[in-house]
């Protein structure tokens, strides 16, 4: 397929959609989202050869558009503030109230994170990955990480709360 | 858990689509355009490069092969003369051109053309002023019979510049210090009668010749000797020519990719992953990549990228050769060197003997060093990192083609093929921990060939001394690694080198 630019359009017009909203989950701007998508795809069709089909073509382009956004982002200074309390994976915190909410309100309500939060918030709570290895993909430590995470969590119980409120007043 | 914060979010956002400005393919497009028009470099593709070496070493064999230019190393001073005919006829004409009219040469040459072999070397390995006094006989000799007659020759008086003897393309077939030798050697001692065969017919008339207008064309050479000896002095050029060898000693830096590729490691890491403990925990003072040493739980985790990285490092080669001139461009070449090479591995999939308490990279474990974990577990961890060098003899045999003679100032390509043999290496983990291997204990093979070419461009410091300076790319047309199909080495470097090299 590499080369051949019908497939790679037919490619692109297949899981441009998807993979976009994983570079806006990440990206607070349309400009940088659409930048690490445009990279991303050049990145994808590049190493086409070395994809083994080995795991999930659509999580292997996943994987180069997270990557992408971590490196975009990586390229400005982000500070991670502390925050002593740390908030255990896995713990039920009731119905949030999402299926309440679009796309665009849940965007917003994620674009509302500090820079480091939405990222750890992004790896842990959606892709799934563990506290050490978000520590090694930022080069922070898994305190760091983790802190974060819980900082992201109360922050969007809030924003989510507010946005239902808001619906509910209508 | 099943309505945990993360897996509300997950539901909420994780499959999520959102159509993208359609202006980001053009874009795409453009990006893939430009790879495309750079991806035509030939630095960016390995396989290129060896083509190209290969392309390189061909053209050069076929010129050593082909290559029926006059050269005055390759010209063996008992060269018969018979292949030499023409150029002796040529200088013969240009002799008495001053002296003789045109068509008293063309007749000699037409009469020296119609004697078979035989007589043509007996005529043509006469000196220069025996074939004037034919050529100004006009015998037609074709029909005479050699054995009949004696022919006295007369000794040339004039002094024959050395474009006669030495310098001049077409006086390369005489034999140099002969030529010489009675070109120094004072009118009237020893070669100044000798009796030699002719036919019997033309005596009569070539002693009428002898007598009149040879010693007249003879009287109308006259030149120094000095100017001789000036002339082989100056003839600097010449004299470098005849050292058609040398040696030298040189040394490169280049980077070195391993080229180390393990396809199929992901599949292989997780089925193996599938019938190892998960949660097994590394235990303190293991030995091997990644954390060594320290205390820790790391067990396999829902990421499912598994790498494998042997990344760009560096190589060291010294070493000397020599060199030795086949042709008047073409020259062969060989020599040792030592190549040490540096490179950097890392990896996330760990192979852990559970016995031992003994973790490797996956990779090494079970494509490279296969003794060093039996029996093991994998796991997918954090990123470890380990460095590598590898030490290599290499016996390289290049052929040099000299593509620029700008006096002092040579550019040379080369190309060849070199034997690489491992001799040891190291990998060296974290915590100090190393582990040595070489082709015995190890799937690294001990023999390997990598093509090699490039450019040099040398300096004539001295007449005997040069300093070169040069790029040469290599890589290896076999794996270095056996026993396993999953697995690639085949190192290549670009590099710099630089030499001194004596000319002898």
């Amino acid at each position: 397929m590499k080369g051949e630019r019908a497939a790679q359009k037919q490619l692109y017009e297949k899981f441009a959609g998807k993979l976009y909203a994983v570079s806006m989950r990440y990206m607070k701007s349309v400009d940088d989202a659409n930048d690490v998508l445009q990279d991303s795809f050049i990145k994808i069709f590049g190493r086409l050869d070395t994809f083994r089909f080995d795991c999930p073509f659509e999580l292997w382009m996943k994987r180069i558009v997270i990557n992408t956004s971590l490196t975009a982002i990586g390229k400005r200074k982000v500070s991670y503030d502390i925050d002593e309390y740390q908030y255990e994976a896995g713990e039920s915190s009731g119905n949030l109230g999402l299926e309440n909410l679009g796309y665009n309100e849940l965007m917003k309500v994620v674009h509302a994170l500090p820079e480091g939060c939405r990222m750890v918030f992004n790896l842990f709570a959606i892709e799934g990955y563990k506290h050490a290895e978000i520590a090694e993909m930022l080069k922070i430590s898994e305190g760091t990480s983790k802190s974060q995470y819980s900082r992201a969590r109360m922050i969007l119980i809030e924003k989510i709360e507010l946005e239902n409120s808001k619906l509910e007043d209508k | 858990m099943k309505n945990s914060f993360e897996n509300q979010w997950k539901d909420a956002l994780g499959d999520a689509s959102h159509t993208p400005p359609p202006e980001i393919w053009d874009r795409v497009e453009i990006e893939l355009e430009k790879k495309k028009k750079a991806g035509f470099l030939i630095w960016k593709n390995p396989f290129l490069l060896s083509g190209v070496a290969a392309a390189l070493i061909l053209v050069l064999a076929t010129l050593f092969l082909f290559d029926t230019s006059t050269n005055i190393e390759a010209v063996s001073k008992s060269e018969p003369v018979n292949a030499s005919a023409t150029h002796s006829d040529k200088s013969f004409g240009e002799e008495i051109k001053n002296e003789t009219s045109k068509e008293q040469y063309k007749k000699a040459v037409n009469a020296n053309k119609n004697v078979n072999k035989t007589k043509k070397e007996e005529i043509f390995n006469f000196g220069d002023s025996r074939k004037t006094a034919l050529a100004s006989s006009n015998l037609d000799v074709s029909n005479q019979d050699a054995k009949d007659v004696t022919l006295t020759r007369v000794t040339p008086k004039r002094e024959p510049l050395l474009d006669d003897v030495y310098g001049k393309k077409n006086a390369l077939n005489f034999d140099k210090k002969t030529a010489l030798a009675e070109a120094l050697t004072p009118a009237g001692t020893s070669s100044e009668k000798e009796s030699i065969p002719l036919f019997s017919e033309a005596k009569t008339t070539f002693e009428k010749l002898k007598t009149s207008q040879v010693v007249a064309l003879n009287n109308s050479f006259q030149k120094p000797v000095q100017k001789i000896d000036i002339a082989l002095l100056e003839d600097k050029g010449s004299a470098q020519k005849e050292k058609n060898g040398w040696f030298g000693v040189l040394a490169s830096n280049a980077p070195f990719n391993p080229n180390f590729s393990t396809p199929g490691l992901q599949q292989q890491a997780e089925a193996a992953i599938m019938n190892s403990d998960n949660t097994f925990k590394l235990q303190s003072g293991m030995v091997g990549g990644g954390d060594a040493g320290s205390t820790g739980s790391y067990t396999n985790t829902n990421r499912r990228d598994a790498q494998s990285n042997f990344r760009l490092g560096s190589a060291l080669s010294y070493g000397v050769g020599f060199g030795k001139r086949l042709k008047k461009r073409l020259a062969i070449e060989s020599g040792v060197r030592f190549t040490t090479a540096q490179t950097s591995h890392v990896y996330n999939v760990y192979s852990v003997d559970k016995t031992t308490g003994g973790f490797n990279s996956f990779s090494l474990a079970n494509y490279a060093l296969p003794d060093n974990l039996k029996n093991s577990d994998v796991l997918i961890s954090v990123n470890g990192s380990s460095q590598i060098t590898y030490n290599f003899l290499s016996i390289p045999i290049l052929l040099n083609y000299n593509l620029l003679n700008l006096g002092r100032f040579n550019v040379n390509a080369v190309g060849g093929l070199s034997s690489e043999i491992l001799l040891s290496g190291n990998v060296a983990h974290p915590k100090d921990v190393n582990q040595s291997f070489n082709a015995g204990n190890s799937n690294f093979k001990a023999f390997n060939v990598a093509g090699l070419g490039g450019v040099r461009l040398s300096y004539a410091l001295t007449r005997q001394l040069d300093v070169n300076l040069g790029s040469t790319y290599q890589h290896f047309l076999n794996s270095g690694i056996e026993g396993s199909t999953n697995a690639s080495f085949r190192p290549s470097m670009l590099g710099v080198n630089m030499g001194i090299s004596v000319r002898r």
